[in-house]
């Protein structure tokens, strides 16, 4: 739909409410979008967590606060509620791989820990029943990924009418489509999604499927989250920094155990909220981050009482160096040291090595940062004015690159000093990988292709304990092998991180 | 394929003298001071090699000799024999006290972003991107461990036991997606580049008591065709505790190693190695005979799987309605290579949607704690999806239109489950199936029969000279469809009072050639444990046509149809098919509901034939005026009680087969073996 189309439009719709903050996007009118289409995202998120309101809630959030970001770039005609639908699909989706990973680790721990302690065997309490409703309980859970499964007309369609609750007037006029003309693409578009139904063995006739789409697709949202959702995603999209987009994931740790959820909030680049409100330390936590300009070593905030300072070190050699001889290394306080010693050595000839000084007190997290924000595309349209057309970018994102590392140091069982320590390091940089979009083999001309990076990251966190003075520790090993490097990386490299306290 | 690492030989030998201490120098002046207990240090090493010989000689290695096998491959790497493709040292905590367990987990991946959705340009000659996802491609280690209780004889071998995971995915951007282009300026299908993501999985339980490297998994590495790559990763870990002694010589331990091997044969050789086990009651001799028959080139060695399990607790089952409930409590080893296929195709032919299909391979085992005889319940699981066979609907282009083609994949599956009781040294037929007439095979045209083996290594290596009959202590179950003429069907008719004299005309028939097996099925496992083996596709066929905007007429709604040589044995008094259960003959048949000491099977054998539909068809079927062709299919299916014998025939009836199958005019005779039940 063109802007001209949107001046046809009654001025409440959504689609003029939409065009409207596309044009400018104000808080109040991301309310009122939001408010309406609060429904669609909450019941979409909520059956694809299967009924977690939490986690729906989290979901729901970054969904709204995406859609604040990006409204406004998206191309003119784009209905809102396919959008919606989609982007919280994806981000539900995300989220339950997540838990499943999370689930599975803990799954495991909880077996181990039967297998060992076998007079104290772990109960399984038997599972709630689901759903009275027998067939929508065996429909529901496909529902959302056979409408994904839907062209993009047929998905809308269905989206305004069931999911939005709009009528045919409505949805015609929405989609540019005569009221009748509305109907009838209804009626395909539930015959289609009867036969992507029946292909997973789940028989449903249209008015059953209509029936269940009128009742189920489109939930009440509870009175908390609609209430509080659309002003927090607003806040969120408005505000700079890392802190917006993990601040849902403090639910999390709200309902999770408090490591689990601390990995999870440390993945997502959250640490500064993290320091700040001191669930590493249980206090008012010491915050040390630097920008990209600053010197990577030698930075000293001011904390709270600084009584240690820690430092990283980040060697990345070629793997030639050292790999088959780290095949059979065994960590120790001296092996580390000489480790250490012979890698600093070997990165003058080849490799990289970074310092990274933090100051630290007892109990209190650090956190160092050096990232430069990076823009790269991830949207694209295609330009009909030019003669031969050709594809442009629609939507731009910004990622973070670069290293953060961070840690606690606290007591260990044992009277020394341990380390909590975590670090998320982009070893490479940004690589380009052109994607052709032309049918025609072999494409001839260069131009017919658009350019998608990959990224490149290593992340990990854990725990070392026995830490000394001036005694530098092996935190990990990690080969990296071609597959992970960019192709402009010919051989294998070696990442490793070591920790000194309060070195000389 | 980027190089390989390349170092000097001499480094080899340097690692053979100082294994474990390359830096020995420095660690004789390293002081004693003792860490706090707690910490574990975990090592997970990933090596490639090519072919199949290295992990053929674990057969007979026993887990002992772990150590040995990784420093020799260690040295295979200076010299270009072997490829590293992780290594990842770290430190988890773990503690002695009530909450014991630590976790850490690594990543090192690259972010690689592919498009999920395109929109169509250019009049159908240009598909553009429109959003992107990505996928983390790279290595992942998860680990839990725990310090086991000091063992009062040796203080100083504390172990540790853990859930290690190892995930490695790679991503090849080489996926060529068939796309027919119905413009007169381009005169041949051209194709979509999309990606190609490929993962190797290992999940185990890991106990160790000695500081040294164990192997945990060996699988078959994911390939842009499964079938022939030939590269294999070794998977190996150590833990032990942080600054911990090992102990000077470690205890026999408990864990197992099983191989899961697959080979391809010609039927007739596979029936007839068959029926020397069951006179020899040998499956080792069996093992042998296979592994020779691939040495000289008459069978396929198909799959060769490692994996090391510790014998454990049976895992309680996870909640039925857990949406995360995909938490495994097995061990397992997974090879997969997603293969994205168009589901949705635009007016023009050009995809519109995609969905992936995991194809590849999964190897699972529960392992039970042995029992006071010193015999470990196993259950295991196979699964093989291949390469699919790509149909294009019409065959004949011309019908629809210039090149106007819709291309559909149809997956070949294969699934065995079984359950045995195992010694270490034992060698174990798991089942065996002949592939389906349709069943797509690179080998053979002629009948095809998949067996497949277990041989579990304990410490100690191979005892295999203590354990020669294996076959016939576990419970099994086979069947088989013989075709056989009219007279002959008669004759067998009259000998259905005496099981001898059936099977034995039965064999003479055979011999001579008047009477030939259609279908061979067997399984291990008691009716409890419900064993089953499966081969057949999964094949998509049109339901109906419609004529494009462009003015294309093609086939459209598509359905998949699997088509199955499939065999089950299951708990008494369960449903077998739940429509046209028994089309048997009740001159065999016993009768009667199932009762006490009855089994209950469920048997299915497919004869098929796929039609192109045509271009009246097409039109037809496109105006709402006809339906498409749907596949001839006859499956002989059957759900009956029977009392386990030795040797029964279960039915004897005139063949199901479409018009002009070879099969038609003919009798098919169905019998079943059963031991030990």
């Amino acid at each position: 739909m063109s802007n001209r189309d949107s001046l046809l439009l009654p001025p409440d719709s959504d689609a003029a409410l939409f065009t409207r903050y596309q044009a400018a996007p104000t808080g109040e009118t991301f309310r009122l979008l939001a408010g309406r289409h609060l429904p669609l995202i909450w019941s979409t998120a909520r059956r694809l967590v299967n009924g977690d309101a939490a986690l729906a809630e989290d979901v729901s959030q970054i969904v709204l606060t995406d859609f604040a970001r990006k409204a406004p770039q998206l191309p003119p005609g784009t209905v809102a509620a396919g959008w919606l639908h989609r982007h919280t699909c994806f981000t539900a989706r995300k989220m339950v791989r997540t838990e499943i990973r999370r689930r599975a680790r803990e799954h495991r721990a909880a077996e181990l820990r039967r297998d060992i302690d076998q007079d104290n065997p772990m109960t399984s309490s038997a599972a709630d029943a689901s759903g009275s409703d027998s067939a929508w309980s065996e429909a529901g859970p496909f529902l959302d990924a056979a409408l994904d499964q839907l062209s993009k007309a047929d998905r809308e369609v269905l989206l305004l009418r069931f999911y939005q609750r709009q009528d045919l007037r409505s949805v015609g006029a929405a989609l540019g489509y005569s009221e009748e003309a509305a109907r009838k693409r209804i009626t395909r578009a539930l015959e289609k999604l009867r036969t992507l139904f029946r292909r997973r063995g789940i028989l449903l006739t249209a008015a059953l499927l209509a029936q269940f789409l009128t009742e189920h697709a489109s939930a009440s949202v509870p009175v908390g989250p609609a209430a509080t959702l659309p002003g927090a995603a607003w806040r969120q999209a408005t505000a700079a920094g890392p802190l917006a987009a993990t601040k849902p994931l403090i639910s999390l740790m709200r309902r999770f155990s408090l490591p689990a959820a601390a990995v999870i909030l440390i993945f997502a680049g959250g640490v500064w909220a993290v320091a700040k409100s001191g669930w590493f330390s249980g206090g008012p936590a010491a915050l040390a981050t630097a920008s990209s300009a600053a010197a990577p070593s030698g930075n000293k905030p001011a904390a709270q009482g600084p009584t240690l300072l820690l430092r990283y070190t980040i060697v990345d050699l070629p793997a030639k160096f050292l790999a088959v001889r780290l095949l059979t290394y065994q960590t120790s306080p001296a092996n580390d040291a000489a480790l250490l010693a012979e890698a600093r050595g070997l990165s003058q000839s080849g490799g990289k090595l970074e310092d990274f000084d933090l100051s630290a007190s007892l109990g209190r997290a650090v956190q160092f940062e050096k990232t430069h924000d990076y823009d790269y595309a991830d949207g694209w349209f295609w330009d009909q004015e030019n003669d031969v057309g050709k594809a442009m970018e629609s939507n731009k994102e910004t990622k973070k690159l670069g290293t953060w590392i961070g840690g606690t140091v606290s007591a260990s069982e044992a009277d020394g000093l341990e380390l909590t320590w975590r670090i998320r390091h982009h070893y490479a940089a940004p690589e380009p990988h052109a994607w052709p979009i032309s049918l025609e083999k072999p494409t001839a001309d260069p131009e017919r292709s658009i350019k998608m990076e990959d990224f490149h990251e290593a992340a990990a966190s854990g725990r070392s304990g026995n830490l000394q003075e001036n005694e530098p520790r092996l935190l990990f090993i990690q080969h990296l092998p071609s597959s992970v490097l960019p192709d402009a990386f010919p051989e294998p490299r070696s990442l490793l991180l070591f920790v000194t306290l309060n070195p000389s | 394929m980027k190089s390989s690492l390349s170092f000097a030989p001499a480094l080899a030998l340097a690692i053979a003298l100082f294994s474990g201490c390359s830096l020995s120098t420095v660690r004789a002046q390293e002081n004693e001071r003792t860490a706090p207990p707690g910490n574990i240090q975990v090592q997970t090493t990933v090596f490639k090699v090519t072919g199949p010989a290295l992990p053929l000689t674990l057969l007979h290695e026993a887990p002992d000799s772990d150590e040995a096998l990784f420093i020799r491959l260690a040295g295979m790497v200076s010299d270009g024999g072997a490829e590293l493709t992780a290594d990842q040292h770290y430190t988890i905590p773990a503690s002695t006290g009530a909450e014991v367990f630590g976790g850490q987990s690594l990543e090192s991946v690259k972010e690689t972003p592919y498009p999920s959705e395109y929109t169509l340009q250019r009049g159908g000659l240009e598909m553009v991107p429109q959003s992107f996802e990505f996928r983390n491609c790279g290595l992942a280690v998860g680990a839990e461990f725990k310090l086991l209780p000091r063992n009062p004889g040796n203080p100083a071998s504390s172990g540790v036991l853990g859930s290690l995971s190892v995930e490695s995915i790679r991503s090849d951007r080489i996926r060529s997606l068939p796309v027919s282009l119905p413009s007169v300026s381009v005169s041949a299908t051209g194709s979509l580049d999309g990606p190609q993501f490929l993962t190797e999985k290992t999940h185990a339980l890991f106990k160790s008591t000695d500081a040294r490297h164990h192997l945990i998994s060996v699988v078959r590495r994911a390939g842009e065709t499964l079938e022939k790559n030939d590269e294999y990763c070794l998977t190996f870990a150590k833990a032990a505790p942080e600054m911990g002694k090992p102990a000077a010589k470690s205890g026999r331990g408990t864990a197992l190693r099983l191989h899961a091997i697959t080979f391809r044969l010609p039927t007739a050789d596979g029936r007839h190695l068959l029926d020397l086990r069951q006179q020899s009651g040998d499956d080792h001799a069996l093992l042998d005979s296979l592994l020779q028959a691939s040495a000289t080139q008459k069978a396929v060695l198909h799959d060769h799987s490692i994996l090391r399990v510790e014998p454990s607790q049976a895992a309680p089952a996870p909640k039925p309605n857990d949406p995360f409930a995909s938490a495994t409590t097995t061990a397992s080893l997974e090879t997969i290579e997603e293969f994205m296929y168009a589901t949705e195709h635009s007016d023009f032919l050009t995809p519109k949607s995609f969905e992936f299909k995991n194809l590849g391979r999964t190897f699972e085992v529960t392992a039970d704690k042995p029992n006071a005889s010193g015999l470990t319940r196993l259950r295991i699981g196979l699964q093989s999806y291949a390469a699919p066979e790509i149909f294009s609907w019409p065959e004949s282009p011309e019908n629809g239109g210039p090149g106007a083609q819709v291309h559909c994949p149809s997956f070949p599956v294969l699934k065995l489950s079984a359950v045995l009781n195992v010694r270490p040294g034992g060698a174990y037929c798991l089942g065996a199936v002949t592939l389906p007439s349709f069943f797509k095979d690179q080998h053979s045209e002629q009948s095809v029969m998949q067996i497949s083996l277990l041989k579990v290594v304990g410490a100690g290596g191979d005892s295999s000279t203590q354990h020669k009959s294996a076959a016939g202590a576990q419970p099994e179950l086979s069947s088989e469809i013989i075709s056989l003429t009219p007279g002959d069907a008669a004759k067998l008719k009259i000998l259905r009072d005496s099981p001898v004299q059936a099977k034995a005309l039965l064999e003479r028939l055979t011999e001579e050639g008047t009477a030939h097996s259609l279908a061979y099925l067997q399984i291990a496992g008691d009716a409890a444990s419900r064993p089953e083996i499966l081969a057949g596709v999964e094949t998509p066929i049109p339901l109906g046509s419609l004529r494009t905007a462009a003015g294309l007429l093609l086939p459209t709604e598509f359905e998949i149809y699997s088509l199955n040589n499939s065999l089950a044995l299951l708990p008494a008094g369960e449903p077998g098919f739940e429509s046209d259960p028994l089309s048997n003959s009740p001159d065999f048949l016993p009768a009667g509901e199932p009762g006490k000491g009855k089994l209950q099977l469920r048997l299915a054998h497919t004869n098929a034939t796929l039609t192109q539909p045509t271009l009246l068809q097409l039109e037809k079927a496109a105006a709402g005026d006809g339906t498409l062709p749907r596949p001839e299919r006859f499956v002989n299916e059957a759900s009956p009680a029977f009392s386990p014998r030795p040797f029964q025939i279960l039915s004897s009836e005139p063949a199901k087969a479409p018009s002009g199958h070879p099969e038609q005019g003919r009798w098919h005779v169905t019998i079943l073996r059963c031991t030990a039940q």
